[in-house]
C-alpha cells in the first residue's frame, strides 16, 4: 500500500500564500488531475511533492511514510516536466536510463528496461540522437519514458501536453492514459486544459488561489459543481451563471429570480434549503437549454453572437446585463433579436450567497 | 534570372570585409616576416615583400655566440615555460573557482547576492597602474616577490572576477528544470553539476578560459615588478631585448613574439567552435 497523501499543506513566499491548507489523497492506483487557471498554485503543489519546493507547513507522505524533509534525491519520485527537461548533453537513450543509475541496475536489467520502454513509446529509431535533434512529440515521449522506466513512489506530470499540436494531444493524451493503467502508481497530472483533466484523471482537484475548490471523478465534478467557480470553469461551452435572489423559500415551493423573471422549483428537490432574501445564483448549461419552448423560461434574452461550432452553435444572449448561452443545432435568430430561452425539464443548479452549490436530491455524493 | 541566398554577403560586401581583414592583420603580417628576414632586409626601405628567409633569428633567440665562436644557450627557454606555467595554472584556478562561484551565486543566492557580485566586479575597475604600488608593498612583506606561488596568485586574483561574471551568466541561461529533474532522477547536488550542469556550459568554459589566457598570457606591467629572474615571463623578456647595446634587433624581436604567438593562436584555433557558441551565447532561445 502506497498512497500518497498531502496533509493540510501551505506553502508562502514571502508574504504571499501560494498553497494555501490543501488536503488530498492519491491512491496507489489511481490517477489525480490538478486543474486550475494559471497561477492556482497547482505546479507548486506537485513541486512540493516532488521535493523541489520545501513544505511550509503540513506533512507529505507516501505509504504512511513523512517525507516533506526529504530533498528530492530521496523521495524516489518520477516527474515529467512542461519543456521536458531533457538533459542535452546525452542521447536519448542516456536521457532514458539515466534515472536507473541511482536504482543499482545491472546492465542487463537496464537494457532490458531501455527496449521495453523504447517499444512501448516507439523511440527505437532514435535513441543515439540528441534531444535537439527530436521533433516536440518525440521529446514528449522521451520525457515520458524517462518518467516510467523507474519504479519509483509516484509519478508526477507538469502539463504534459500543452507543448504539443492537437491532432498529437489526442493521441498521446490516448497513450499516456493506457500506460498510466498498467503502472499502480499514485500519479498526479497538473494541467489547465480540463479536457485533459477530464479524460485523463480518474479524479480531478480544482485549484483556485492556492486552494482546492473541490475534489471528485470528472463526472461528479462536471454534474455537482461544488460552487460558481468550478461550475464556471469545468465544461465548454461555459455554464451560464446568473445572479438574483432566493424570493420564496416556502413548505412546496421554492422562488429564486430577479426584478425580471422568477422561477418556481419544487421544495422537495431540495436536500439544502436556501433561505428567503439572500441571494442566490442559478446556473445552466447551455446544452441545456434552448429556442424551443417547455420548462422554465427566460424571456427578453438579446442575442449579441453566434458562433459557429460545427454541428452546433453556440448563442451568445444578453439579458439584463447578463450573459446567457444556449447551444443549439437549430438555425440562428438574427442579431439583436429578442428571444426566449428554455430550460426544457432539466434541473439548474442552485448557489446560495456565499457561491456555494445547493445540495439537491439525489445528488451522488 | 537568379536569386542570392538572403544572407550571403556579394562581391562588394566581401571585398570590404577583406580590406578591413588586410589592415588588421598587416601588423602580424610584417612581424612574422620580419622574424624571417635577415637585419639588412629587416630595415629595407622600401620593406621588402620578397626575400630569401632565414631561420638566423630564431636561433638568436635560444642561442648566443660568444665572442670565442661558442654557442651558449640564452634564457628564452625559462621565459617560455614561465609563461606557460604561469599563464596555465592561474587561468586554470580561476576557471575552477569561478565556475565554482559562479554556481553558487547562480543557483543559491545569498541575501544581497548583487551586491557581493558588484563588490566582486570593483576589484577590476581601477587601472592596474593604481593598484601596483600596494600590490608591490604587500609582496614585499610578505615574500610573495620574485615567486611564481605570488605571481600566480595575483592572476588568478585578476581572472577570479572576469570567470564568475562570464561563467554566471551561461549558468542563469540554462534551463532549470533539467536540473530538477536529475535530482528527482536521485542525483547529488554534485553529480548534476558534473553530469548535467557541466556539459552545457563547455562553451562558456572554453570562451572564459580563452579570454583569461589572453589577457594573462600578454600581461606586462605586473610581471615586470613582480616576477625575478627566475620566474620572468616573455612579455618582460620581450622588453628587454628592444633596449640592446646593438639597437633594436627587429628580427630576433619578431622571431620571439612569433614563436609567443603560437600557442595564442593554437589554443584559440582548436576551441574556436566552442568559442563562437560562447560568444554567440543566449541569442538563440529554443
Amino acid at each position: 500500500m502506497s498512497a500518497l497523501t498531502v496533509q493540510r499543506v501551505t506553502k508562502t513566499f514571502g508574504d504571499f500564500t501560494a498553497v494555501s491548507d490543501i488536503d488530498l489523497t492519491v491512491a496507489e492506483d489511481e490517477v489525480l488531475c490538478l486543474l486550475g487557471p494559471s497561477g492556482c498554485g497547482k505546479t507548486t503543489t506537485l513541486r512540493m511533492i516532488a521535493g523541489l519546493e520545501s513544505v511550509s507547513q503540513g506533512q507529505i507522505l507516501f505509504g504512511g511514510e513523512e517525507v516533506s524533509a526529504k530533498p528530492a534525491q530521496h523521495r524516489n519520485v518520477a516527474m515529467a516536466f512542461q519543456f521536458y527537461a531533457l538533459y542535452p548533453d546525452l542521447t536519448v537513450g542516456e536521457n532514458l536510463i539515466f534515472p536507473l543509475a541511482a536504482e543499482g541496475l545491472s546492465k542487463a536489467e537496464t537494457q532490458e528496461r531501455l527496449d521495453g520502454i523504447a517499444d512501448t513509446l516507439h523511440l527505437d529509431s532514435v535513441l543515439q540522437r540528441r534531444p535537439h535533434e527530436l521533433s516536440e512529440g518525440e521529446k514528449q515521449r522521451v520525457a515520458v519514458g524517462r518518467c516510467i522506466i523507474r519504479r519509483p513512489n509516484a509519478f508526477l506530470f507538469d502539463e504534459p501536453l500543452s507543448r504539443l499540436d492537437v491532432a498529437l494531444r489526442e493521441d498521446m493524451r490516448g497513450s499516456i492514459r493506457r500506460i498510466l493503467a498498467t503502472l499502480n502508481r499514485p500519479t498526479v497530472i497538473v494541467t489547465h486544459d480540463q479536457l485533459e483533466a477530464m479524460t485523463m484523471g480518474d479524479r480531478i482537484a480544482v485549484m483556485r488561489d492556492g486552494r482546492i475548490e473541490q475534489v471528485g471523478t470528472p463526472q461528479d465534478v462536471f454534474d455537482h459543481p461544488a460552487n460558481t467557480f468550478v461550475a464556471g470553469f469545468i465544461g465548454t461551452p461555459q455554464m451560464s451563471l446568473l445572479d438574483g435572489r432566493c424570493l420564496d423559500a416556502g413548505e412546496t415551493q421554492v422562488t429564486v429570480g430577479t426584478d425580471q423573471m422568477r422561477w418556481t422549483l419544487p421544495a422537495s428537490r431540495f436536500a439544502d434549503m436556501p433561505r428567503t432574501g439572500e441571494a442566490a445564483t442559478v446556473g445552466f448549461r447551455p446544452r441545456a437549454a434552448s429556442l424551443t419552448p417547455g420548462g422554465l423560461a427566460l424571456g427578453g434574452c438579446r442575442l449579441v453572437l453566434s458562433e459557429h461550432m460545427g454541428a452546433e452553435k453556440l448563442l451568445h444572449f444578453d439579458w439584463h446585463g447578463q450573459a446567457v448561452r444556449v447551444l443549439t443545432q437549430d438555425d440562428a435568430p438574427q442579431i439583436d433579436e429578442i428571444c426566449t430561452v428554455y430550460l426544457g425539464d432539466a434541473a439548474p443548479h442552485v448557489f446560495d450567497n456565499n457561491g456555494i452549490r445547493l445540495r439537491m436530491k439525489g445528488d451522488r455524493q | 534570372m537568379t536569386f542570392r541566398k538572403h544572407n550571403e554577403g556579394g562581391w562588394g560586401q566581401t571585398l570590404v570585409s577583406g580590406a578591413i581583414g588586410l589592415i588588421y592583420f598587416a601588423p602580424v603580417f610584417w612581424m612574422v616576416l620580419t622574424a624571417f628576414k635577415t637585419r639588412q632586409d629587416a630595415l629595407a626601405i622600401p620593406p621588402k615583400l620578397f626575400f630569401t628567409p632565414t631561420l638566423e633569428n630564431f636561433r638568436a633567440v635560444f642561442f648566443d655566440t660568444t665572442s670565442s665562436g661558442e654557442l651558449v644557450a640564452t634564457d628564452a627557454w625559462l621565459y617560455f615555460v614561465n609563461s606557460a606555467f604561469i599563464a596555465g595554472a592561474s587561468v586554470l584556478l580561476a576557471l575552477i573557482l569561478g565556475t565554482l562561484a559562479a554556481y553558487a551565486f547562480s543557483r543559491y543566492p545569498l541575501r544581497g547576492n548583487d551586491t557581493y557580485l558588484f563588490i566582486i566586479l570593483t576589484t577590476r575597475m581601477l587601472p592596474p597602474i593604481v593598484v601596483i604600488i600596494p600590490i608591490f608593498l604587500l609582496f614585499r612583506l610578505t615574500g610573495l616577490s620574485g615567486t611564481y606561488i605570488g605571481i600566480i596568485l595575483l592572476y588568478t586574483s585578476f581572472n577570479l572576477p572576469f570567470s564568475i561574471w562570464m561563467m554566471k551568466s551561461f549558468f542563469d541561461d540554462l534551463d532549470r528544470e533539467v536540473e530538477d529533474s536529475a535530482r528527482m532522477d536521485g542525483s547529488s547536488d554534485w553529480a548534476v553539476f558534473r553530469r548535467i550542469v557541466l556539459p552545457q556550459v563547455a562553451a562558456g568554459l572554453a570562451a572564459t578560459m580563452v579570454f583569461a589566457l589572453i589577457l594573462t598570457w600578454n600581461e606586462f606591467i605586473f610581471a615586470l615588478l613582480l616576477t625575478g629572474t627566475e620566474s620572468r615571463t616573455v612579455p618582460v623578456a620581450l622588453a628587454s631585448t628592444v633596449g640592446g647595446s646593438v639597437g633594436v634587433e627587429w628580427g630576433k624581436l619578431s622571431a620571439m613574439i612569433t614563436l609567443f604567438l603560437i600557442p595564442v593562436v593554437i589554443v584559440t584555433f582548436v576551441l574556436q567552435n566552442q568559442l563562437l557558441r560562447g560568444v554567440t551565447f543566449g541569442t538563440i532561445r529554443r
